[in-house]
C-alpha cells in the first residue's frame, strides 16, 4: 500500500477545481456534490480506520496461525485441530485481503469523488462547502494505513510462556498472605498501624494476646 | 475450565509409585500365600535344591517396603550359604536368606508392574503434557485480537460508514452498496463466524483434552488409595485377602466404576460451564462445540470385568479406556465439528464470501464504468 497522505487530496483543507472542459454526464447540481462529499467522507476517514483495524486483527490472526498449530502438534494433530489450523490460515488470509481491499476502497472513494466533483461548477461548491462543514472530520490528513503481514511470510513458531517457578508461586502467595494479614491486621485494630519494636502497649505481649497463640505444634 | 490442578509430572510420579506400591503387593502376597498354602517350604528347597532336612524352623522376617510387617516364616532346618557351605542353625543367616527371598519376589513384581505400565504412560506423553490452558487462552486471544474487534468493525465502523452514504440515493448508490458497502460487511459476518468455529473446535479440543487428564489425574490417584490401603491391611493382618482374585478384583472393579463415572460426574457439567464461562462464549456455536465433547465423553463405558488373575491387564485396560474415549472424543470433535465448518468455510471462499473484492486503481474511473473486481462475480 502506497502512502494515500502525501496525496492532496487527502489533505486536510483540499478544494476540488471545477473544470469547464470536462463534459463527463455523471449527475449535476448540490445533490450530486452531496453525494461526493458522502463518498469523500467515507473514503477519507472511515475506510482508512476500518482498514487500519483490519491490519490490527490480520496481524493478529498471523500469530494464531502458529498458535492454532502449536495446539495442534501439542495434541499430535488430530484431524479436527489440523482443521482448525487450516482455517487459522484462511481466516489470516481474508484478514489480510480485507484490510487491502478496505484502504483501495477508501482511495477509490476519494479519487471517484474529486474526480466527478470537476465536471459541473455547483457540485463543486456544494462539494466544497459540505467538505467544510465537516473539518471536524476531515482536518487531519487521511490516516496511513500500515501494510499488514503478509500471509504468505513464515510466522514464528509459537513458544508457550513458561509456568511460573515454584519461587514466584511462593512469592505470589507470600504477597495474597501478606494482604491477608494486613486486612486481618486492620480489622483488628480499627486501621490503626502495628506499632514497632517492642512499642506496642503490652509491652512483650503479642499483638494477638494469648488466645490465638498456636495450641498445638508448639512448645511446651 | 481451569486445569491448573492437573500435574503431568505428579501423575507421572503417581504411576510409578503405583508400580513399585503394586509390585510391592504382588510381592508380599506371593510370599505370604506360600506361607499360608505350605509352599514357602517348597520354594526354599527349590532355592536351596540341596536340602534333605525335613525339620524345619520358624524365624521372623521383615517383609514389605512402604508398609513393612514382620511375619514369622517357616524355613527349612539346614540351608546352605553361598559358598555352598551348610550354615547349619544359624538363625541370622536363616533369617537373611528368607528376607532376600521375600525382597527378590516384590522387585519382582515391581519390574512386572513397571514392564506393563510404564509403556503404557510413554504412550500417553502427549496426553499429559497436552496444556489445556493454552487451548483457552488461544481461544480468549481469538477472542480478543479478531472476534471481539470484527464485531465491533461490523457494528460501530460500519454504521459509521452507513452514516457517511446514508443520504445516498440513486444508480450509482445502489451499486455502491451491492457491490462495496453489503459485500464488506457480509464478509465481517463470515469472518465472524469463521472465528467463532475455530474457537468452537479449540474449546471442544480443550474440553477433551482435559477431561481425559482429568480422568487420568482421578484414576490414577484411586489406584494409588487402593494400593495404599491394600499394603496398610496386609501389614494389620499380615494376610493376602482372598489371595489375587479377591483383592485385585475388588481394586479392579473400583477402578473400572470410576472410569465409567468421571467423565459424566458434576465435576464434568462444572468444568463445561466454566469454559463457556472463561471464554464469554454467547454463541451458539461454541456452546455447542463443548457440549459435543461432554456429550461424546458421557457415553459409558463398560468394562467387562475378566475374573483374572491378571490384575496388570486389569489397570492397563481402564487406562485404555480413557485413551479410546479420548480419540473418539476428538472424532466427534471432527466429525460433528470440524468438518461441518471446513466445508461451509470451502464454499464461502468458492463464494468470493469470505473478503470483499478489491477495486481496480490502475483505471481511472469514468461514468458508468466504475470498475471493481467484484463485477466478476
Amino acid at each position: 500500500m502506497s502512502a494515500p497522505h502525501l496525496d492532496p487530496r487527502d489533505q486536510p483543507g483540499y478544494r476540488a477545481e471545477f473544470d469547464p472542459g470536462d463534459h463527463r454526464n455523471v449527475g449535476h447540481g448540490k445533490e450530486l456534490g452531496a453525494d461526493l462529499h458522502a463518498l469523500y467522507l467515507a473514503g477519507r476517514t472511515h475506510l482508512p480506520a476500518l482498514a487500519q483495524q483490519f491490519v490490527t486483527m490480520s496481524d493478529a490472526s498471523h500469530q494464531h496461525r502458529a498458535r492454532v498449530q502449536y495446539l495442534a502438534d501439542s495434541v499430535q494433530n488430530p484431524p479436527a485441530m489440523s482443521a482448525a489450523a487450516a482455517m487459522a490460515d484462511e481466516l489470516a488470509v481474508a484478514l489480510y485481503r480485507t484490510s487491502l481491499a478496505l484502504a483501495d476502497s477508501g482511495r477509490a472513494l476519494v479519487s471517484i469523488a474529486t474526480d466527478y466533483a470537476s465536471t459541473d461548477e455547483v457540485a463543486c461548491q456544494e462539494f466544497n462547502r459540505l467538505n467544510r462543514i465537516r473539518s471536524d472530520e476531515l482536518g487531519l490528513p487521511t490516516p496511513p494505513v500500515t501494510p499488514p503481514i503478509s500471509p504468505s511470510e513464515p510466522t514464528p513458531a509459537y513458544v508457550p510462556p513458561e509456568p511460573p517457578s515454584l519461587l514466584d508461586q511462593l512469592k505470589d502467595l507470600g504477597g495474597r498472605v501478606g494482604d491477608g494479614l494486613s486486612s486481618w491486621w486492620e480489622d483488628l485494630t480499627d486501621g490503626e498501624p502495628p506499632e514497632e519494636d517492642g512499642a506496642s502497649t503490652g509491652g512483650d505481649e503479642e499483638p494477638w494476646g494469648d488466645d490465638l497463640t498456636p495450641t498445638s505444634g508448639g512448645q511446651s | 475450565m481451569s486445569d491448573d490442578s492437573f500435574d503431568a509430572s505428579a501423575v507421572r510420579k503417581r504411576v510409578e509409585d503405583i508400580c513399585d506400591k503394586l509390585g510391592e503387593l504382588w510381592g508380599i502376597d506371593h510370599v505370604l500365600r506360600e506361607k499360608w498354602d505350605g509352599q514357602f517350604y517348597s520354594a526354599f528347597l527349590r532355592e536351596q535344591q540341596e536340602n534333605e532336612e525335613t525339620v524345619g524352623f520358624s524365624v521372623k522376617i521383615e517383609i514389605g517396603r512402604t508398609a513393612p510387617f514382620e511375619e514369622h516364616i517357616y524355613v527349612p532346618g539346614s540351608i546352605v550359604g553361598p559358598d555352598e557351605t551348610p550354615v547349619g542353625y544359624s538363625w541370622s543367616y536363616r533369617r537373611e536368606v528368607a528376607e532376600d527371598y521375600a525382597r527378590d519376589k516384590i522387585e519382582e513384581g515391581i519390574e512386572k508392574a513397571k514392564s506393563e505400565i510404564l509403556p503404557w504412560l510413554e504412550s500417553l506423553a502427549s496426553l499429559l503434557d497436552a496444556r489445556s490452558h493454552e487451548f483457552t487462552s488461544a481461544s480468549d486471544d481469538i477472542n480478543a485480537d479478531v472476534e471481539l474487534a470484527l464485531k465491533s468493525a461490523v457494528v460501530d465502523d460500519f454504521a459509521g460508514l452507513q452514516k457517511s452514504v446514508v443520504d445516498w440515493e440513486g444508480d450509482a448508490a445502489d451499486q455502491f452498496a451491492t457491490y462495496f458497502h453489503n459485500r464488506m460487511q457480509a464478509a465481517s459476518h463470515q469472518q465472524v463466524f469463521l472465528a467463532e468455529g475455530i474457537r468452537a473446535i479449540i474449546l471442544a479440543g480443550q474440553v477433551t483434552v482435559s477431561h481425559a487428564q482429568q480422568s487420568l489425574d482421578q484414576l490414577t490417584s484411586t489406584i494409588d488409595a487402593i494400593l495404599d490401603d491394600q499394603l496398610r491391611q496386609r501389614k494389620e493382618t499380615h494376610e493376602p485377602k482372598g489371595w489375587s482374585t479377591g483383592t485385585w478384583l475388588l481394586a479392579a472393579a473400583t477402578v473400572v466404576a470410576l472410569v465409567a463415572a468421571v467423565p459424566t460426574g458434576g465435576g464434568s457439567v462444572g468444568a463445561l460451564s466454566a469454559t463457556v464461562a472463561v471464554a464469554g462464549a454467547s454463541n451458539g456455536l461454541l456452546q455447542f462445540g463443548a457440549r459435543l465433547a461432554d456429550n461424546a465423553d458421557a457415553e459409558e463405558q463398560t468394562i467387562e470385568v475378566a475374573y483374572s488373575s491378571d490384575v496388570l491387564e486389569q489397570l492397563t485396560r481402564g487406562f485404555d479406556d480413557i485413551v479410546d474415549r479420548y480419540r473418539d472424543n476428538w472424532d466427534n470433535v471432527e466429525t460433528n465439528l470440524s468438518t461441518p465448518i471446513r466445508g461451509w468455510m470451502d464454499n464461502a471462499i468458492a463464494k468470493n464470501w469470505l473478503w470483499p473484492a478489491r477495486p481496480d486503481l490502475t483505471d481511472s474511473p469514468t461514468p458508468g464504468e466504475f470498475y471493481h473486481e467484484s463485477k466478476n462475480y
